[in-house]
């Protein structure tokens, strides 16, 4: 899409017009090609595009992101059981923390399960050398 | 007032006229000349004088159609002066002088059609407070400013940018429809936010997005700072209000999302504010969407 970046005249900040007829009158401006008005920054007072790098990263932040929100869901459900083996271990319970650990073991393992697809997603993340490689992740432990 | 007939038979001296016999000879009265009759009934066919100028009253009661004016007047002498009684309008359709007429037009009175409808097509309702209609605004070339109660309609195809064509002021209150009809399931949307763009324009990092969501996979919430109002993401359904008082602006609403894996359904509830005081909002903008995107945007002003 098309862009009309300027600085706003009294904002004195980055705006980005999307209709031509959108930039005040007697403001300059840069037209530019961008895939979303994201794209536009400015740099030192230059008005630029973010460089394939400055994207690339922006998107393993966001992807990061979305695997953080999506492992703390996951977990959540078993929470309470890491919460009562701390209780636990907190009184110095030793024999109740392996009573609950015995208890728990399922949740443990799904847990632990959870947390090894976690590390093996971010390492992806991190390798993904393009946006579409990015984009094509899908977040979901089957 | 009785009509002065030139015979009155009651009281009329029959003893100079024949008798009248029925078929055996009897006599059964007299016979009445039909020059008499003829008489009557002649006073009777013009008992409304049709004329551009008053007739010479001869009895009160009389009436005269005058023809001087348009629509013509029916008068009445009342035994001093004739008296206006009743304008004979020349097309009988005619109320207060509007026509009725099946086609909806200016100064028309409209009946129900042949279904029972008050089919008004391309003209409207108004009252001092709301106006009825749609207007639509997918090819609009310049800003439109709603009125009161009326809505636009805006269809888009596989569009990554719509711009609305919405004139505003500060004051205005609108309620929102955003509807996505793309084919999306759990997968083929880009996770990335829907966004209202004011006055077509993005303004760095002026917006604050909270919003609260139940997705597949649980609950979850976020906040982040935008350039735009954010109003949805991947492919959405989305409601919303746009709050624009120049010192407060703000879209809220509630979101369903489809396109991604952990949605189909999702439920968002959001609020996004424009942190800034001054800057009037003139044109609703323009929504940008993550990836092509088709459907249609309901935009009603209730303010």
């Amino acid at each position: 899409m098309k862009v009309y970046a300027f600085i706003h005249p009294d904002l004195k900040t980055l705006c980005c017009a999307l209709l031509s007829e959108s930039v005040p009158s007697n403001v300059e401006y840069v037209e530019l090609e961008v895939e979303t008005p994201d794209d536009v920054i400015l740099d030192n007072g230059q008005i630029r595009l973010k460089t394939k790098a400055e994207k690339l990263e922006e998107e393993k932040r966001k992807k990061l992101t979305e695997l953080k929100n999506y492992v703390a869901r996951l977990l959540e459900p078993t929470d309470y059981v890491i919460m009562k083996i701390a209780e636990a271990q907190a009184k110095e319970y030793t024999d109740e923390v392996e009573q609950l650990k015995q208890k728990y073991v399922t949740q443990l393992q799904q847990r632990e399960t959870i947390r090894q697809w976690n590390n093996q997603m971010k390492q992806v993340i991190q390798n993904s050398q393009t946006i579409e490689e990015l984009r094509s992740i899908k977040i979901e432990l089957v | 007032m009785p009509i002065p007939l030139p015979y009155n038979f009651q009281n009329l001296d029959t003893s100079g006229l024949q008798d009248a016999r029925d078929s055996a000879g009897e006599v059964i009265g007299k016979a009445t000349p039909a020059s008499y009759l003829d008489s009557n009934f002649s006073q009777l066919a013009n008992i409304v004088t049709v004329s551009s100028t008053a007739p010479t009253p001869s009895y009160a009661g009389q009436l005269w159609l005058d023809t001087s004016t348009s629509p013509p007047l029916i008068k009445q002498w009342d035994g001093f002066a004739w008296q206006s009684r009743v304008s004979i309008a020349d097309n009988s359709d005619k109320v207060d002088n509007f026509h009725a007429s099946q086609t909806p037009s200016a100064n028309t009175i409209v009946p129900l059609n042949a279904d029972g409808i008050l089919d008004l097509s391309g003209t409207y309702v108004k009252s001092n407070v709301y106006t009825f209609r749609r207007a639509d605004l997918s090819n609009a070339m310049s800003d439109y400013m709603l009125q009161v109660g009326e809505e636009a309609i805006i269809n888009f195809t596989n569009a990554t940018s719509v711009p609305l064509r919405i004139a505003t002021q500060s004051g205005t209150y609108y309620e929102v429809h955003l509807v996505s009809n793309n084919a999306g399931g759990t997968s083929g949307g880009i996770n990335d936010g829907v966004f209202l763009n004011p006055n077509n324009t993005t303004y760095n990092n002026a917006f604050v997005h909270v919003e609260i969501y139940r997705i597949t996979s649980g609950f979850g919430s976020l906040t982040h700072t935008y350039s735009f109002f954010r109003c949805g993401s991947v492919f959405t359904n989305s409601t919303f209000f746009i709050t624009n008082f120049t010192q407060y602006k703000n879209v809220k609403g509630l979101v369903d999302v489809y396109g991604v894996s952990e949605a189909y359904p999702a439920l968002g509830v959001f609020s996004s504010e424009w942190r800034d005081t001054t800057t009037s909002w003139t044109s609703l903008g323009t929504i940008t969407f993550p990836q092509s995107t088709s459907g249609y945007i309901l935009i009603r002003r209730l303010v």
